[in-house]
């Protein structure tokens, strides 16, 4: 529990989540390549000394006869409530000139890992509209196979969706992972592990007609994630169950071709409950922050500065290591980056920043992103 | 495996079963049928040789998976990109996810070249962790490319420090007294109807002591890996020679006791495919090889493991235009050398499996291959395997 607090009341979390992340430019051009180009995305930054924010994605679509689809998706991320490596690879067959259906797996390592699963795919013609549903059955073959000797009664299910729609210079975006909670016992030691995880994220956007061009728009992006995580050990119960909600709201507004100003309001929420050594606590937080800055766009190369603050509501019960907790929390960031952008859809991004109100060190991020 | 062909492995189980100390050896290397399956599961020479070329001049994903154990799985997962951000810029990653059931080898590296001459290639190299959980995997390091226009043929050098911030950002309190060095080469010549590709991938010894209330107090790892294919391809006939290597040692005190374990496995393939003029689109596939892996191992006890295996492979295709269909046979007569404190036993076995695989290839450079096997002279299914290899 005092790691999780840790990360937990840490006033800088949001803000790096924020900072660190795709812009809600680049994050809606990978969101329209995702069925119809390949992409990379690679973002790397620091949270502490010792610990790293890290997403590592990419996907490969491939059409090699009009019949035949491969879409191969890889994930590695590791934010600082969870970690998540995936590789999944849908085979779709065209069935209709808009429809195709999935069969879908994830080749785990061992037999006792990976997923297989079928699903649906309906696309516009170019692909960069589109609503794919996939249902999974996890680890289908643990029992048996695992080599820790653990027992699973009940099969895991997942059930994936991701869809964008977009009309004239509106887009939306929406993807949910949703799966089942996956209990495993164990004979010696005689324990229980139980898991779950749901995510869901969405953007919504829209790009007056005129700015479109110069990168501006107006849009919400937000996530829920549901993590459950317990572990019963000689009749000790320890258990986290988290309710996390982040969502953004922004506006770019393109002042020239060269100059953009840009802000966006952060809310963030992070409910939970569980045992720890087998005593209750709870605890929750609510955040709210405002960023703002500025960018310079020297074609080839942009430039980008502002400042980011948030305001941390806490509060902790059950646990004592933490009862000295102040119920309220500042944080803040000013940040400098540099882009270099050779190509349309292709950059390598370098951001530093600094804690004004503590006047310690706040981090180094580095990007790369590429559709292609 | 199924009951029957248990019977070699449960042979060499019980001998083995004599010193408590072998329990510490992977039962996989045990396995009497490990490497007819691994023969199986592998590339064809002509796709190996697709993926060589492939490998600095266009994007690549490769994905194998077998299996024909309840729990274990052959799987190697690999992708390649090469993105030119610029004329004179290019990205290149490289990710390897590789399973055999007792080698595990993960590792993304990504190089950032600038190009200084028409054929010159010079960068920063990196390695992020995977998963990305801490600061202390990542590696730094330089590299070059030396290449022709396509980079079809290429030079590629690399050194990058493995963990290089370990000592400062490692939370198991470890410390090690010397940078772990990680050199790669990797080349390929081709001309006309031959080619030539080798790679050498070493990883220098690591030593790290942990503090003294902890399990494992010290530890010591090293790791290198070669790998040669010579090819030869013409229209009536393609001949291909392989040479692999891998060399492993992992040193460590236990709760107060040394343990060492060193390993060295070597393959040697050769093979070809004729195709006579019968009018009918038939080749015949011929191979051979020979494997040897030894283990030497000391935990109060000491043990040594040799195993020698010669083996073919003869197989008949029928190349459509889009389909190839296989049916083959493959056999290896893997011989165990143990040696326990001084004492030696001997075990010789017979191991087979006839295949039938069906390869879908739709476009020149997207393959699809399906696969199935079963052992003949110990009757038993032998497993099945699928693979992708695709490059755009």
């Amino acid at each position: 529990m005092a790691q999780a607090t840790g990360e937990v009341f840490d006033t800088l979390k949001f803000i790096e989540y924020d900072l660190y992340d795709y812009s809600p430019e680049e994050q809606a051009a990978w969101e329209a390549s995702r069925y119809a180009q390949q992409a990379i995305r690679l973002n790397l930054g620091s949270v502490t000394l010792k610990e790293l924010y890290s997403t590592e994605e990419a996907q490969v679509n491939l059409r090699p006869t009009p019949w035949l689809g491969l879409h191969l998706d890889v994930e590695d991320f590791r934010t600082r409530e969870q970690e998540v490596t995936q590789l999944l690879l849908d085979f779709s067959f065209r069935v209709l000139p808009w429809l195709e259906l999935l069969a879908t797996g994830s080749p785990g390592l061992r037999k006792d890992e990976g997923a297989l699963g079928v699903g649906l795919l309906a696309a516009s013609a170019d692909r960069k509209q589109y609503a794919v549903l996939r249902l999974l059955d996890d680890a289908p073959f643990f029992n048996g196979r695992n080599p820790d000797g653990g027992v699973r009664d009940s099969a895991v299910w997942r059930v994936q969706a991701e869809a964008r729609g977009s009309r004239g210079g509106l887009s939306a975006w929406l993807r949910a992972d949703l799966g089942t909670k996956s209990e495993v016992r164990f004979a010696a030691p005689a324990q229980l592990e139980a898991n779950q995880r749901n995510d869901a994220a969405f953007h919504l956007r829209w790009e007056p007609a005129g700015w479109a061009r110069r990168e501006g728009g107006f849009g919400v992006r937000g996530i829920l994630r549901l993590l459950d995580n317990g572990r019963t050990e000689l009749e000790v119960r320890n258990q986290l169950r988290r309710t996390l909600g982040y969502a953004r709201i922004y506006v770019t507004v393109p002042l020239s071709d060269v100059f953009r100003v840009y802000s966006i309001l952060l809310l963030a929420s992070d409910q939970g409950r569980g045992f720890g050594a087998g005593l209750p606590f709870t605890f929750s937080r609510w955040d709210i922050g405002l960023r703002g800055g500025t960018t310079v766009d020297l074609g080839m190369f942009r430039l980008d500065a502002g400042y980011a603050a948030m305001r941390s509501h806490r509060e902790i019960q059950g646990d004592p290591a933490w009862s000295g907790l102040s119920p309220v929390g500042y944080g803040d960031k000013v940040y400098l980056s540099a882009q270099w952008r050779p190509r349309k859809n292709i950059y390598l991004k370098f951001l530093i920043s600094h804690q004004v109100f503590t006047g310690s060190f706040g981090g180094l991020n580095g990007s790369l992103g590429a559709i292609f | 495996m199924g009951r029957k062909s248990h019977w070699a492995a449960m042979a060499v189980g019980m001998v083995l079963s004599a010193g408590p100390c072998f329990a510490q050896i992977p039962g996989p290397v045990l396995d009497p049928r490990r490497y007819v399956q691994a023969e199986l599961y592998d590339l064809a020479p002509a796709l190996r040789s697709e993926w060589e070329q492939g490998r600095y001049s266009t994007n690549e994903i490769r994905i194998g998976l077998g299996g024909y154990h309840f729990r274990d799985l052959d799987a190697v997962e690999r992708g390649v990109v090469n993105l030119p951000l610029s004329s004179r810029i290019m990205f290149h990653g490289d990710v390897r996810n590789d399973q055999e059931p007792d080698l595990h080898v993960r590792r993304l590296v990504v190089d950032l070249w600038g190009r200084l001459l028409p054929w010159l290639w010079l960068g920063p190299s990196g390695s992020p962790a995977i998963p990305g959980s801490a600061k202390e995997s990542y590696a730094v390091g330089a590299s070059g490319l030396v290449g022709d226009l396509n980079r079809e043929r290429y030079l590629l050098a690399r050194l990058v420090l493995d963990a290089t911030f370990y000592n400062g950002l490692n939370r198991e309190g470890g410390h090690r007294g010397a940078p772990t060095f990680h050199p790669e080469v990797e080349a390929r010549w081709a001309a006309g109807e031959w080619s030539v590709y080798s790679r050498l991938d070493l990883t220098s010894l690591t030593e790290t002591v942990f503090p003294a209330d902890r399990p494992v107090t010290y530890q010591a790892s090293a790791r290198g890996e070669y790998e040669f294919h010579w090819r030869y391809a013409r229209r009536q006939w393609e001949g291909d020679v392989r040479f692999d290597l891998l060399g492993l040692r992992d040193d460590r005190d236990e709760n107060g006791q040394p343990i060492t374990n060193r390993r060295l496995r070597t393959a040697t393939h050769m093979e070809a495919l004729l195709r006579p003029n019968l009018g009918w689109p038939l080749a015949l596939r011929l191979g051979a090889r020979l494997l040897s892996d030894s283990l030497h191992s000391r935990a109060g006890d000491s043990h040594q493991l040799f195993r020698i295996e010669p083996g073919f492979r003869v197989g008949a295709v029928w190349e459509g235009a889009t389909n190839q269909a296989e049916l083959g046979y493959v056999a290896g007569l893997p011989h165990f050398a143990l040696t326990l404190n001084g004492v030696q036993r001997d075990l010789p076995h017979y191991q087979d499996s006839a295949y039938a695989q069906w390869q879908y290839s739709p476009t020149r450079h997207f393959h699809l291959r399906a696969q199935v096997s079963c052992g003949l002279a110990h009757p038993v299914f032998g497993g099945a395997s699928l693979l992708v290899l695709a490059q755009f």
